[in-house]
C-alpha cells in the first residue's frame, strides 16, 4: 500500500511527470487517428474496387460446356453457396451508330474499349442473383442534367429509366422507348440491350435509347489464322454506378445469351459467379477448392474477389501498417521521456529509498516503487490516449467541417477519392493492443532506473546528500 | 543475561574497502541493552557510531561478530527475516528527520504500517492505523499538524513526526542517530525530553548516538566508542574532562 501512496505522491508533486503522461497520450491519439483513417481508407477501397465482383469466381473456361454446367449445378446445390450464376466476358469497341468504323480509326481502340460482361437472366431476380444489381443501377439519375453546369447541358434526364426488375428491359413497341429512339431504329427488335457504366455513358453522351455499334472479334485466336470482326447494334437501356471509376468507364452489361450469340463464344459460360451463404469470401474459396479440384479445376481457378484485387488491397494494407509503425515511434519517443524523468527521480529520492529500507522495506521494494511510477504514468497516458483518440476519431469529420467553416481551409477533399468524407473506421481491439504496447514500452523504459533504485545500498542511500 | 535482554552485540567487526585499503571501523564491539534501558554512545566523528546503529538496525551486515535482537541471532538470518524484524521490532530516528517530503505528517507516520500490506488489507486496517497515528501525533504535540507537509513544519516538529513514525509499530528497539544534532538548543531540549519520556513509557530498549553529552548523561548508561570498541565511561572521562576532549 505504501508503494501506491508514495508513487502517487511522487508523481503528483512533479509536473514533469504530467508531461510524460501527456506525451504518451498525444502519441497514442496520433496512432488511434492514423489507424482509424487508414482503416477507413482500406474499407472504402475494398468497397470501391469490389464493384460488381461476386464473393468468389470459378473460372470454368478450361472445361467443356457440359462439365461447366455440372459444376454450376453442384455449386448451386452446395449449402455454403447462396447463389451461383454463369458469366462471360468479351472485349469490344463501342461507338455511336452512324459514326466511323472504329476499328479502322487509329487510337480509337483505347478510348472506345469496353469489356462486355454477360449476365445470366437469374441476376434479375433478387432471390437467385449473385449480386444485388438493382443497388448499382442508376434508374433515377438524370445524367447530363446533373452536370447542368457544363456548357450545352441538356435540360432533360437522358439516363433516367423506369425501375424494373429486369435490368435489360427493352420493348421497342413501348411508348417509353418510342419516345427515346431515333425514327430509323423504332421497331428494330434485333437490338441487343446494353447497360453502360454511367461515367462511360456520360463521356460519350450516350442517353437511354441511343443505338451504339459494338465490334468484337470472333473465332479462336489460337486456331484460326484470321479472326473475324463481328459487329452488332446495341441499344442503351440504362446505366450503372459502382464506386470504381475505372470499372465504370470500361465495362458494360449485356444478357449472357445475347453476348454468347453476338461474340460467337464457344463456351457461353467462362466463369461462375458465386455468392456465399454465410462464410466470408476467403473461407468460401477455401471450402470450394477441394470439391472443384475433383472436377478438374486447379486451385487458382477458384478466387475470391479480394484475391483478384490483392495487389491494390495489399498496397493499402501495407501503407496502413507502415503508417502505424511510424506513428508508434511517436509513442516510443514519448515513453523515452519517462526514462529521463524516472532516472532523475531516483537520483533525487535516493535518501527516501534508505528511509523505506529503515522502515522494513525489502531490497526490491524501491525498484517496485519506480516501476509503479512508470506504470502509472504510461497507464494513465495510454488510457487517456485510448479514450481521447477514439473520441477524436469518431468526431474527426465534424471537427474538419468546423475548421473548414471557421477558417475556409479544407484539410481533406473527399471528392478526390470519391468519398463522402474522411473515411474513419475504428478498430477498438487493435487500438487496445496499441495502448497495451505503449504501456509495455513505458515499462521497459522504467526498468533501468528501477533496477538502479533496487540495487542501492540502504546505508549509502541514507547518507546520500 | 535474563530474557529481558533486547540487544546483544558481541565481537562486532565491520571492515570497509577504501581505495584498495581495508578500513576496520569496528574491531570487536560488545554491547548488551535490556528492555526499557537507554544507552548513549558517544565518540569521535567517523568513529563508527552510525555504522554500529546501522548494523544493530539490520540495514547492514557485519564482517564478523553477532547481533541478537530479543534473543534472535540476526547476522545469519534470511533477508526476509531481517526485513520483518526491522519493520516490526526496530524504530529509527535520524539526525535529519528523513521524512518523505511529498507525504503529510500523518502519512509519514503511517508509512511503516502500510509497508508490505496489500490495498485490500490496508482498507481493513486503515481506521485502526490512523487512530494509532493520530494518538502518536497527539503524544508528540502535533495533532493539529497531521495534514501538513514536512516543508510546513519546523525542524523540531519534523523530528517529532520522525519519533512518532519510529514508534508506530511499537518497536522493542529504538535506534536514534544524533536526534537533536540538527536542532537549536531550546528545541533540542524539548525533543530530548519527549524522546526520553516516550522511551520510558514504552519500555523500549534505546541506543542513542550523540555528541550531546548533556543528553547522553540523562540516559541510563553512557558508552564511548573508541578504537572500534565500546567501553563504559570511566572516572577520568568527566564531562568537563577527557571525554569532552575525546569528542572533539
Amino acid at each position: 500500500m505504501d508503494l501506491l501512496l508514495v508513487a502517487w505522491r511522487y508523481l503528483v508533486a512533479r509536473p514533469i511527470t504530467l508531461v510524460s503522461t501527456l506525451s504518451v497520450t498525444v502519441g497514442l491519439i496520433a496512432v488511434v487517428v492514423v489507424d482509424s483513417v487508414m482503416n477507413g481508407f482500406l474499407a472504402e477501397h475494398r468497397a470501391m474496387i469490389r464493384a460488381l465482383a461476386p464473393d468468389v469466381t470459378v473460372d470454368v473456361s478450361s472445361l467443356p460446356a457440359a462439365k461447366a454446367r455440372r459444376v454450376l449445378e453442384e455449386l448451386r446445390a452446395s449449402p455454403d453457396v447462396r447463389a451461383a450464376s454463369p458469366r462471360a466476358e468479351a472485349p469490344a469497341i463501342h461507338g455511336e451508330s452512324g459514326g466511323p468504323a472504329l476499328v479502322a480509326v487509329p487510337g480509337h481502340g483505347d478510348e472506345h474499349f469496353v469489356n462486355l460482361i454477360g449476365l445470366d437472366p437469374a441476376e434479375a431476380d433478387p432471390a437467385t442473383a449473385v449480386i444485388d444489381l438493382q443497388r448499382f443501377l442508376a434508374h433515377d439519375r438524370c445524367g447530363y442534367s446533373e452536370r447542368a453546369r457544363l456548357p450545352g447541358a441538356e435540360p432533360d434526364c437522358p439516363l433516367r429509366v423506369e425501375r424494373r426488375s429486369d435490368p435489360f428491359w427493352f420493348d421497342p413497341a413501348d411508348p417509353f422507348w418510342r419516345a427515346r429512339m431515333a425514327t430509323e431504329y423504332r421497331h428494330r427488335d434485333d437490338l441487343i440491350p446494353i447497360v453502360f457504366g454511367e461515367e462511360l455513358a456520360l463521356g460519350f453522351e450516350y442517353r437511354v435509347g441511343t443505338v451504339v455499334t459494338i465490334s468484337t472479334f470472333g473465332g479462336d485466336p489460337w486456331r484460326d489464322a484470321r479472326l473475324k470482326v463481328l459487329q452488332h447494334q446495341f441499344v442503351v437501356v440504362g446505366t450503372f454506378v459502382t464506386r470504381d471509376h475505372h470499372f465504370d468507364v470500361t465495362h458494360a452489361l449485356v444478357p449472357l445469351g445475347r453476348l454468347a450469340a453476338f461474340a460467337a463464344l464457344e463456351t457461353p459460360m467462362q466463369e461462375i459467379a458465386v455468392a456465399s451463404a454465410a462464410l466470408d469470401e476467403a473461407a468460401l474459396r477455401d471450402r470450394l477448392r477441394a470439391p472443384l479440384a475433383v472436377a478438374g479445376l486447379p486451385a487458382k481457378a477458384v478466387e475470391s474477389w479480394a484475391d483478384r484485387k490483392s495487389l491494390l488491397l495489399g498496397a493499402v494494407e501495407n501503407e496502413r501498417r507502415v503508417m502505424n509503425v511510424a506513428m508508434f515511434f511517436v509513442v516510443i519517443v514519448a515513453t523515452f521521456s519517462l526514462f529521463v524523468t524516472l532516472h532523475q527521480m531516483v537520483r533525487r529520492k535516493t535518501r527516501d529509498i534508505g528511509v523505506l529500507a529503515a522502515l522494513g522495506a525489502p531490497p526490491l521494494h524501491a525498484g517496485r516503487l519506480f516501476m509503479l511510477c512508470g506504470l502509472m504514468v504510461t497507464g494513465a497516458g495510454a488510457l487517456l490516449g485510448f479514450v481521447l483518440g477514439l473520441t477524436l476519431a469518431h468526431s474527426l469529420n465534424a471537427l474538419l467541417a468546423a475548421v473548414a467553416w471557421a477558417t475556409g481551409w479544407h484539410l481533406f477533399d473527399p471528392a478526390l477519392f470519391q468519398f463522402r468524407g474522411l473515411p474513419i473506421r475504428v478498430d477498438a481491439g487493435r487500438i487496445g493492443w496499441y495502448a497495451l504496447a505503449s504501456v509495455v514500452c513505458g515499462t521497459l523504459f522504467t526498468l533501468l532506473p528501477s533496477w538502479r533504485a533496487a540495487r542501492l545500498d540502504p546505508v549509502e542511500a541514507l547518507r546520500h546528500e | 543475561m535474563s530474557d529481558s535482554r533486547a540487544i546483544r552485540v558481541s565481537g562486532l567487526r565491520r571492515d570497509f574497502l577504501s581505495a584498495g585499503h581495508v578500513l576496520q571501523i569496528l574491531k570487536g564491539a560488545d554491547l548488551e541493552v535490556a528492555c526499557g534501558e537507554s544507552v548513549a554512545i558517544v565518540g569521535r566523528s567517523g568513529g563508527g557510531k552510525s555504522t554500529l546503529l546501522h548494523l544493530i538496525g539490520l540495514l547492514d551486515r557485519p564482517t564478523a561478530g553477532s547481533i541478537e535482537l530479543e534473543g534472535v541471532e540476526t547476522t545469519k538470518a534470511s533477508r526476509a527475516t531481517r526485513d520483518r524484524l526491522r519493520r516490526d521490532r526496530i524504530g529509527f530516528v535520524f539526525q535529519f528527520y528523513h521524512l518523505l517530503a511529498e507525504l503529510t505528517a500523518e502519512q509519514n507516520v503511517l508509512l511503516g504500517a502500510m509497508m508490505n500490506v496489500s490495498p485490500l488489507k490496508w482498507l481493513a486496517r486503515r481506521a485502526a492505523s490512523r487512530r494509532a497515528a493520530q494518538a502518536l501525533l497527539e503524544r508528540v504535540g502535533l495533532a493539529d499538524r497531521a495534514r501538513h507537509l514536512p516543508s510546513r513544519l519546523s525542524g523540531g516538529e519534523r523530528q517529532r513526526v520522525a519519533i512518532a513514525r519510529a514508534l508506530l509499530r511499537d518497536p522493542a528497539v529504538l535506534l536514534c542517530d544524533e536526534p537533536t544534532g540538527n536542532l537549536d538548543e531550546g528545541t533540542s531540549g524539548e525533543v530530548e525530553n519527549l524522546l526520553i519520556e516516550i522511551q520510558r513509557e514504552r519500555r523500549a530498549a534505546m541506543v542513542l548516538v550523540t555528541h550531546n553529552l548533556r543528553l547522553a548523561a540523562r540516559l541510563d548508561r553512557m558508552l564511548v566508542l573508541e578504537g572500534g570498541r565500546l567501553r563504559p565511561v570511566q572516572p577520568g572521562d568527566g564531562l568537563r574532562g577527557g571525554l569532552a576532549a575525546a569528542l572533539q
